[in-house]
């Protein structure tokens, strides 16, 4: 399996990542090599593994439905770029 | 008197004796950071105004004489991964160069109410991706021993930090032996414990599966009592794990008499530096003299744990790297025209080219297409490690490795592979596929006078047994009591 | 050729939690802006989820309720994709293990029954909430509804009518609303349904190509939808055209859909569990525990108000179509059964049937708006059994005591609406009735039967509805044959 560039371009979208066709090409490379080197993996047949957690050490206690503070809003929106009326802002969905 | 160079333990005695007051400590090792921080760029933020008050703070409650706990007063750095309220936490990231925490992760909350002093935030590679710090988007971390060479990574900030005396002891975050391969590369003691065992709730993680923090100490006993005070059972991770058995400070015994330590067959190969070879050798002479006894076991899919390992860490990045879009927090690209600028333009502008890489590549193993052959064929590998795990504690207490196969390298020296295919972290990431407590501890120096490190394994929740197991090394030899000579020459 | 349609639903629920999926935020609805959020909704770097153990019981309620197998073995899934409304850019969500699946649901249609597969339910959390504002060309975001807990409830491809789709989704709000488990307000968003169709020439067994509907805000726009999107299908086909794998948007103001977008290689949501979510177990004990507390379901009730009661189906139906309207049933003759010591179950049906219906028709309000409440009600029965006012006055009192309150007799009492059933007084308008009838006397003695009728209900009027209407008879009857 070697990756084209347009993989790497579906990469890059599902990542949203904006690329330059000098990156594409850079990643192209760089990334077939690290596939290169996982492709150790195929050699080991693991059909016969089964996936199941160790149920009876991690028992996990469901949280009780009570209302916690929530945080103050000011620091909700502290670290945010854009804000209006409270909100967070982006440009348009609609466009 | 320099006070810096102490450890926790023996500040303890002297608080205790009410020789030492928590100012006079807390200024020694701001000193300290003033007169060696531009050789070694240990922090991105300190916190030094804040640090003084607590310090002052303490000392009245001493006088008073309130019961105190052990890192009471004790300045401390935490990774900048790790989310202290108010506090600038960046990841290392020029995304998140502003972001201001809006509240305190549960950690550095207990070791708030433990009155212990955050000096400051560290450096490591973004997000923790990385092997050597060089993926910071700030600076890069020097190595004390060596100052032309990595401090490792991803925490190579607190690691050399913690070598050059600058903190006592720092927080850090461990999701492929990258907490304990900076603290082989720098001379000084670093754990992982078992996952689970110390809540990440408030650790940016890449890898919430791999990852777990730890702490880097000047040696063993520091390890036992700050390990101590991190552990402890958190309902808002789901992952924290109630362990009853937690003093870890009566491990502190030396005695490794009929413990069996497996030293895995798979793991010698041409990678090793010669020097790591021969202290690695040693060390196991060492232990057996002392009373181990040495076993060897097999752990037959060590040899896909790298590429699974790798496979896991960019899968569950690439997701919990996402909320990162410019609108809640971090930066945001200027200028945009449309949501889907915003997005792409933000992401690419933010993150430094290995974040990028990982993300694509998780994003790939994920897609339809690939999450068979590569994400769920690696968790079957993880599977299969566990099992081997399983198997090799059947044999024996302790399973020996080096921490890293080779050395401190240089700058610019390493291929920037992703983490986790890192040369120096594949025996460290073992721990982080399954689960296990880990700690690295100083098992010699190389001819050009770079740290070794020794890597102890054992079963979860067995740190006790790790503990006593290192510390029984540690008495008996002395590389622990080393220090970087050439910073003590610039001063 | 012959069309059949094949429609499946997947029906998001708002669960009635008091905090939200995964934090202790609060879930009320209707908060200013972002007010409700914390660093774990928020998607705040390091931040960790825990899960909600109401909204896992709401769940398995659920299940138990629509003949499901409840998993014992539960993960948390993460689906990926950017999109502002979700703070973390993945929904975390049930894509592996299910908490419910391989049930099923019987609906009512025409009095044919018709069983309906559940695929499977599955807990997820919402989304933040968009604002479009246009003057700026913003979206802006209000984060209070993220991680409100939901159920999806998917559906087989069973449904094949607009009819049959509204019926199931009828009998499922209904349970949902027995089961407390949510408001299932389709205005306020707790009830949303998607409709995947399909359609195929009759007789075939495989499945077209299907589209997917969203939007719909209405079980009649569901109704609606379907109609409308089946005849759209079959034009393309009959055009020798090809159905798209699509995605649209149902218009309810002009009564049609738009295509939103077409399924891409880059609609691939990357699932896998979620690393910040240990798988969670619900055992035996758990399941049980619900299973014990499950309140009675409204097909259990129907058969029950037959047996219990000896209603007609018919009343049984409609009295259990909403379980407000059913516990207020049982309470009045409860109360009814005690004070006469006998069983009137029907006299109480018909009134709830009859002039509740009437009257929250009239005004255009549910029962809840309305100020009645079973002993009201008992307290009016009463005084039409003991002669105290008329059957038509009592509809009278019906009315003004469901608006305002009132117990019946004040209002009998203020109003003067005590029935007359004073002889003397009665037989005096009974006369003045005949005198000024001749014509009416003239036809039913000459065997116009009818015309006692009008007799009767001239009396009756001229008493505005109060007189004892057996009185009244018995009046009219002795002094027309006196005058013979
Ligand atoms: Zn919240």
């Amino acid at each position: 399996m070697k990756l084209s560039l347009k993989d790497i371009e579906m990469m890059a979208q599902w990542s949203k990542l904006e690329l330059d066709q000098e990156e594409k090409l850079g990643f192209e490379d760089k990334l077939n090599k690290i596939l290169q080197k996982i492709d150790i993996i195929k050699e080991l047949d693991t059909n016969h593994v089964q996936l199941t957690e160790d149920r009876s050490i991690h028992r996990y206690i469901l949280r009780d439905d009570k209302v916690g503070p929530s945080l103050n809003r000011d620091l909700v929106l502290k670290n945010a770029q854009d804000t209006r009326n409270g909100m967070f802002s982006v440009p348009s969905i609609l466009d | 008197m320099e006070l810096y160079k102490l450890t926790v333990h023996e500040i303890r005695g002297l608080v205790n004796k009410g020789k030492l007051s928590i100012e006079k400590l807390v200024r020694g090792v701001i000193q300290r950071i003033d007169s060696t921080e531009s050789l070694l760029d240990s922090f991105i933020t300190l916190n030094i105004d804040e640090a003084l008050h607590q310090a002052r703070t303490l000392d009245q409650l001493i006088s008073q004489e309130a019961r105190l706990s052990t890192l009471a007063g004790i300045p401390f750095g935490v990774q900048d991964n790790i989310c202290t309220f108010g506090i600038r936490t960046t990841c290392a990231s020029k995304m998140l160069d502003d972001f201001i925490p809006p509240y305190d992760s549960s950690v550095i909350e207990k070791l708030k109410n433990s009155h212990s002093i955050i000096l400051g935030k560290l450096n490591m590679d973004e997000f923790g991706m990385g092997s050597s710090t060089q993926n910071s988007a700030f600076k890069f971390t020097k190595n004390p021993w060596s100052l032309h060479k990595v401090s490792g990574g991803a925490a190579g900030g607190g690691a050399a930090a913690v070598a050059s005396d600058q903190v006592f002891y720092a927080i850090g975050s461990d999701a492929s032996g990258c907490l304990r391969q900076p603290a082989a590369f720098c001379g000084v003691v670093g754990i992982k414990p078992t996952y689970g065992l110390v809540s990440r709730f408030g650790l940016v993680a890449c890898a919430p599966s791999l990852e777990q923090i730890g702490c880097i100490t000047k040696d063993v006993t520091d390890c036992a009592y700050v390990l101590e005070e991190i552990a402890f059972y958190d309902k808002k991770d789901s992952t924290s794990i109630r362990n009853g058995n937690s003093t870890y400070t009566s491990y502190l015994m030396d005695d490794v008499k009929g413990l069996k330590i497996g030293v895995p067959k798979e793991i010698f190969d041409e990678s090793w530096d010669p020097d790591v070879r021969t202290y690695v050798n040693n060390s196991i002479e060492i232990l057996k003299k002392l009373g181990a006894q040495i076993v060897d076991i097999t752990l037959p899919h060590f040899k896909y744990a790298s590429a699974s390992h790798s496979i896991i860490f960019c899968c569950e990045s690439s997701s919990n790297l996402a909320r990162y879009d410019g609108i809640k927090y971090g930066m945001r690209a200027k200028g945009v025209d449309n949501l889907e600028e915003l997005y792409c333009k933000t992401r690419s502008q933010g993150f430094g080219q290995e974040v990028k890489a990982i993300l694509m590549l998780g994003n790939l193993f994920l897609s339809n297409k690939f999450y068979d052959s590569h994400y769920k064929k690696a968790l079957k590998i993880r599977e299969l490690l566990r099992n081997d795990i399983r198997k090799a504690f059947e044999k024996c207490h302790i399973i020996l490795t080096p921490t890293s196969p080779i050395l401190a390298f240089d700058f610019n020296h390493e291929s920037s592979l992703p983490i986790g295919m890192s040369e120096s972290q594949r025996y460290a990431l073992l721990a982080n596929m399954t689960g296990i407590p880990a700690i690295s501890i100083p098992c010699g120096f190389s001819q050009e006078g770079l740290p070794i490190g020794l890597q102890l394994m054992a079963d979860k929740f067995n740190e006790g047994t790790l503990i006593k197991a290192a510390y029984t090394f540690e008495r008996n030899t002395d590389y622990h009591m080393k220090k970087p000579m050439k910073l003590e020459v610039t001063e | 050729m012959k069309y059949e349609t094949v429609v499946g639903l997947e029906i998001h629920v708002e669960l009635k939690t008091q905090s939200k999926m995964f934090c202790a935020c609060s879930t009320a609805f209707g908060s200013e802006p972002n007010s409700q959020c914390c660093p774990i909704c928020l998607g705040i770097p390091g931040a960790l989820p825990t899960i909600n153990k109401k909204a896992v019981e709401l769940a398995i309620k659920t299940g138990l309720a629509l003949n499901c197998k409840i998993s014992e073995y539960n993960t948390m899934d993460r689906k990926n994709y950017f999109y502002p409304d979700l703070p973390k850019a993945y929904q975390t969500t049930q894509q592996y293990h299910p908490i419910c699946r391989d049930g099923y649901l019987d609906i009512n249609i025409d009095g044919r029954k018709k069983r309906v597969g559940i695929t499977r339910i599955h807990l997820e959390e919402d989304a933040g909430k968009l604002i479009h504002d246009s003057e700026n060309s913003l979206s802006l975001i209000d984060y209070n509804r993220a991680g409100v807990p939901l159920i999806e409830i998917v559906t087989e491809p069973h449904i094949e009518s607009p009819e049959e789709a509204v019926a199931f989704l009828e009998e499922l709000r209904n349970i949902l609303i027995y089961l407390d488990v949510s408001d299932c307000k389709m205005q306020e968003g707790s009830l949303r349904c998607d409709v995947n169709l399909s359609i195929r020439p009759k007789g075939q067994t495989s499945l077209g190509t299907r589209t997917e509907m969203k939007n719909l805000n209405s079980f009649r726009a569901v109704q609606r939808a379907i109609k409308n999107e089946a005849e759209r299908q079959q034009n393309i086909l009959e055009s020798g055209g090809e159905i798209l794998q699509e995605t649209r948007r149902w218009d309810d103001l002009k009564g049609q859909s738009v295509a939103m977008r077409e399924k891409q290689e880059a609609d691939d949501y990357r699932y896998f569990q979620d690393p910040d979510l240990v798988p969670f177990i619900i055992d035996n004990q758990m399941v049980e525990k619900i299973k014990n507390n499950m309140p009675e379901l409204p097909a259990q009730k129907r058969e029950r108000f037959v047996s219990e009661y000896g209603l007609p189906e018919y009343d049984s139906r409609i009295l259990t179509s909403s379980r407000e309207l059913a516990d207020f049933f049982e309470a009045s003759v409860k109360l009814y059964d005690e004070m006469k010591g006998s069983k009137e179950s029907k006299t109480v049906s018909n009134w709830l049937m009859g002039d509740l219906m009437r009257l929250t028709k009239e005004l255009g309000v549910e029962l809840g708006d309305l100020k009645l409440t079973p002993s009201l009600l008992v307290q009016l029965l009463k005084l039409i059994d003991q002669g105290v006012i008329s059957s038509p006055i009592a509809k009278e009192v019906f009315d003004e005591m469901c608006q305002s309150g009132q117990e019946p007799d004040k209002i009998v009492e203020k109003k003067g609406l005590r029935q007359i059933s004073d002889i003397d007084q009665l037989k005096e308008i009974v006369r003045e009735v005949i005198q000024e009838n001749p014509k009416t006397i003239a036809d039913y003695k000459a065997g116009k039967k009818k015309a006692f009728g009008h007799l009767v209900g001239q009396t009756m009027k001229k008493t505005k509805g109060k007189a004892n209407p057996q009185l009244v008879n018995k009046l009219l009857q002795d002094e027309i044959n006196i005058f013979q």
